[in-house]
């Protein structure tokens, strides 16, 4: 086991609450200063289901999850078989001896079995069996050398709704869990995190951190149909409707979702809408409608991996051709997607400016993995955000104007909008083609016209857009670029290349649509070799720069088996492609 | 009070000569101006059809959307300002086939929505196929054989569904159907007009001489009182050699909007949004 980090991982099955006590301990030290990566494993299912969710503590960044665990806990003896090969040397694995009694001929070597009688311990105190990972808790804490002090307070913040009785229950089974690791396995606890490591972390999930930024833009009306990953951002908006007065309105389909979002952005209300492929297919024929009324909209497609049911509740990144391409006809559109939670935050703020700017649909491309894992920052610095309604007419311009025409030609593109109950914006907002007062265009020389002002925002869209950003050296043996929630993964891929001597660096792209071709191409001149990678089947983007640029990514890392990728497995295909030895390249 | 002619755009209607659209129009100006409707604060929104002309020939905001959606878009923008009356624009096609489902769940919410379903039975921009009020039997050119299922009673459907106002009229009857409207628009929730009108193109079997014969005023049957459900879907039931128009149904109940505290002080569209202060809820995430 490694000082200053520790990787831990508790596995037994849904419905026992693995997610939230690890979000428990993993704020106890978030909240002193560490940095920390939580993945959460949600099977398709509400009970049952083998799962695990894991954590990961340093005293340094950390932007992923690692392929090693230092302690696992196991509640049932098949989560003790699924994942003692990911214990590390010399690491640990907490078990229930009550129920789980591993087999002594499958037992790792270098590994440390220790048994805690969870049930019995449970039963003493008597508490529910749901009661064991808090008692499994407290042991690690223990085997780790961690005041349980900072837990406890968790405890009673969490559980003070629930009464006393199972606030005591609670510290009462952490204590003996710690206490029983101390009184028996003394010999194995060593201290590997140091008490305090700053100040305190604010640790949250991608989709958290985007329903703070839609707050934060004045998104006053979220309209959504429950979809996994992106319903937490539905739960998130309706537990704060009142405090921040917005609507939330869960809807019969996705396709009412998004037509009301439309609605609402035509009546001057920032709206937005949130979904997964599945419903965003729904939803693909209203996005062209809001293209087509040049009525802002911003919608969110968490990605999960298809096709059509797919995995639900696992991760990938196969939508972003989907969407470049999703409903009938041609029109501007922009597509961000955001690589952690902190860019989710300020991409999602910036999304609702673009969309009201460029009166264009904005699409915010997450996917499980970004959505629903947990990673620290120090703060979501806010102060700086600025609200920009674009050509959104008062009364007074408006009186000003002799004839209001919605949509006038201007030289960007972009026509002054007005909003119904505005007495001199008078105007029929449309899906047809149409002339510049909205009344049907049949006339070539005129919707050609009409066609021509939507595509001339591209220059201007382009020119609010965040360049693709270059981690690393300026020059390295090879680059790596990825988009999205990949980010986190390749980052740590760079540092562990690093220490291996390796040179590699990391284009990372954020606003992926419109393509900023120029930056892409200035970025990648100088290469050596090139290396994409993404969650998906034929490489999507690596297709689509070549496409646009002609330049041809030299290599391509893919992945459709709906995980996330790990940093391992970046670092290993990299070896082999310096190492000479790998043939596949990419297949754009 | 706004005028009818002030209500009139630049643009003329090209539907079919003798179609119960014209009708229509002029008696939604009508009744848009006998309830006294403010032109900037009225919105027409309707989807696709011959239907979906309208807001082009009415002088008061708008918004053409897609096939279908016309009950969606509606709601939102009233809960995004429901300073502004709403009022809808549907075919029988669009209200009751393709938009199906937010009419069910529009109308189980009560949001304040004037919905004015232009029922002529029929597929008409299309060309003639068979709708989801097509009478059994009826052969048109996706069932040259005849229409095999039962067709969709609107109004009953609505009542059903929890309507707090569920209307049918004949267009050809005008100034009972511009009364009706008028009522319509003064209703504090979803308000369902079912609106009987011949397609003189498509449909050679519903027609005016087919209804003339048949409609009867609800408001000239002795004791009708449009105040119990059970009664009102009994008599929506009735369609054949007598088919009665008017109010089957009305009653006063809480419209979505108004269970809303976040807009009782302000609409959304009012709200101040420069400035939001999310400090608090960032401090549960420590």
């Amino acid at each position: 086991m490694a000082q200053n980090e520790v990787a831990f991982k508790i596995a037994g099955e849904a419905g026992q609450g693995l997610n939230v006590s690890t979000l428990n301990l993993a704020r106890t030290f978030t909240r002193k200063g560490f940095h920390a990566f939580l993945l959460t494993d949600n099977p398709n299912s509400i009970k049952l289901e083998p799962t695990w969710c894991s954590l990961r503590v340093s005293t340094r960044l950390v932007t992923s999850q690692t392929e090693r665990i230092d302690v696992l806990v196991a509640l049932k003896p098949d989560a003790l078989l699924r994942h003692q090969s990911e214990v590390s040397e010399d690491g640990f694995i907490i078990y229930d001896g009550d129920t789980v009694n591993p087999e002594e001929e499958k037992q790792l070597v270098k590994i440390n079995y220790l048994p805690v009688p969870l049930s019995k311990i449970a039963a003493e105190i008597k508490a529910p069996d749901l009661i064991r990972n808090t008692i499994a808790l407290g042991a690690f804490l223990a085997l780790i050398d961690y005041r349980p002090d900072g837990m406890k307070k968790i405890i009673v913040e969490v559980f003070a709704r629930k009464g006393e009785a199972i606030v005591n229950q609670n510290i009462s089974a952490l204590e003996t869990g710690f206490n029983f690791v101390q009184n028996n396995y003394g010999t194995f606890i060593r201290n590997h995190l140091p008490e305090e490591n700053g100040p305190t972390r604010l640790f949250l999930t991608g989709n958290e951190a985007l329903s703070l930024g839609a707050i934060k833009a004045g998104c006053k009306l979220l309209a959504a149909y429950p979809m996994t990953p992106s319903s937490p951002i539905l739960h998130y908006l309706a537990s704060k409707e009142r405090e921040y007065n917005i609507v939330v309105k869960h809807t019969e389909d996705e396709i009412a979702a998004i037509n009301m979002a439309v609605g609402a952005n035509f009546a001057g209300t920032r709206a937005m809408t949130c979904t997964s492929g599945g419903g965003f297919a729904l939803m693909v024929e209203a996005l062209g409608m809001a293209a087509q009324s040049e009525t802002p909209v911003v919608v969110v497609v968490g990605q999960r991996p298809g096709p059509s049911t797919g995995q639900p509740t696992h991760t990938g990144q196969g939508e972003l051709q989907f969407l470049i391409s999703a409903s009938q006809g041609e029109f501007p559109r922009i597509i961000i997607a955001p690589g952690d939670a902190a860019e989710t935050f300020r991409d999602t703020f910036n999304a609702f400016n673009l969309a009201e700017k460029f009166q264009v649909p904005v699409l915010i491309l997450t996917d499980k993995y970004l959505a629903e894992s947990y990673t620290d920052c120090s703060e979501l610095k806010d102060d700086d955000l600025k609200i920009d309604r674009g050509k959104l007419l008062t009364e007074t311009q408006l009186s000003a104007e002799k004839i209001y025409e919605r949509y006038q030609i201007t030289p960007d593109g972009i026509s002054p909008r007005s909003i119904p109950s505005q007495k001199n914006g008078i105007h029929v907002a449309t899906s047809y083609e149409h002339d510049e007062s909205g009344w049907y265009q049949e006339d070539p020389v005129g919707v050609k016209k009409m066609y021509d002002k939507r595509f001339a925002k591209i220059p201007f869209i382009l020119k609010e857009m965040k360049d693709p950003k270059l981690y690393g050296p300026d020059e390295a043996q090879i680059t790596l670029l990825a988009w999205g929630s990949t980010k986190g993964p390749a980052l740590e891929a760079l540092g562990r290349l690093a220490n291996e001597g390796i040179t590699a660096n990391l284009v990372h792209l954020t606003y992926l649509w419109p393509l900023p071709v120029e930056t892409l191409s200035e970025l990648l001149k100088n290469a050596q070799q090139t290396i994409m990678i993404e969650g998906n089947y034929i490489g999507q983007l690596a297709q689509i720069i070549h496409q646009a640029t002609g330049l041809k990514i030299d290599h391509i890392l893919t992945k459709y088996d709906g995980q996330p990728f790990y940093p391992a497995e970046i670092c290993a295909k990299i070896r082999e492609i310096l190492s000479g030895v790998e043939k596949g390249v990419a297949q754009g | 009070m706004t005028t009818t002619l002030e209500l009139k755009t630049e643009h003329n209607p090209s539907w079919c000569l003798g179609c119960g659209n014209y009708g229509i129009l002029n008696g939604l100006k009508a009744a848009i101006s006998q309830a006294g409707l403010e032109p900037h604060l009225t919105v027409l929104v309707s989807g696709i059809g011959c239907s979906g002309k309208d807001p082009h020939f009415v002088k008061t905001y708008g918004f053409e959307g897609i096939h279908g959606r016309v009950l969606p878009v509606a709601t939102a923008i009233r809960l995004a300002n429901h300073r502004l009356k709403v009022i809808g624009c549907s075919g029988d096609g669009d209200a009751y086939g393709i938009g199906g489902n937010h009419f069910l769940h529009t109308l189980r919410r009560n949001v304040e929505i004037t919905y004015l379903v232009h029922d002529n039975q029929i597929y008409g921009l299309t060309t003639g196929q068979t709708s989801p009020t097509s009478v059994k039997g009826f052969a048109t050119k996706s069932t040259p054989f005849g229409v095999i299922e039962e067709p969709i009673n609107p109004v009953s459907l609505a009542i059903a569904a929890g309507a707090t106002f569920a209307a049918r009229v004949f267009v050809g009857e005008f100034n009972h159907f511009k009364q009706v409207l008028v009522r319509a628009l003064k209703h504090k929730g979803f308000a369902l007009v079912d609106i009987l009108q011949p397609c003189v193109t498509f449909n050679y079997l519903n027609t005016y001489q087919w209804f003339s014969r048949r409609v009867y005023k609800l408001e000239d049957e002795p004791g009708y009182e449009s105040l119990d459900r059970i009664k009102a879907f009994t008599r929506a039931q009735e369609w054949g050699e007598r088919i009665p128009i008017g109010v089957f149904f009305q009653e006063t109940k809480p419209t979505y909007e108004d269970q809303l505290p976040q807009i009782k002080e302000k609409p959304l569209a009012e709200q101040d949004i420069s400035c939001v202060n999310i400090k608090k809820p960032l401090a549960e995430f420590i």
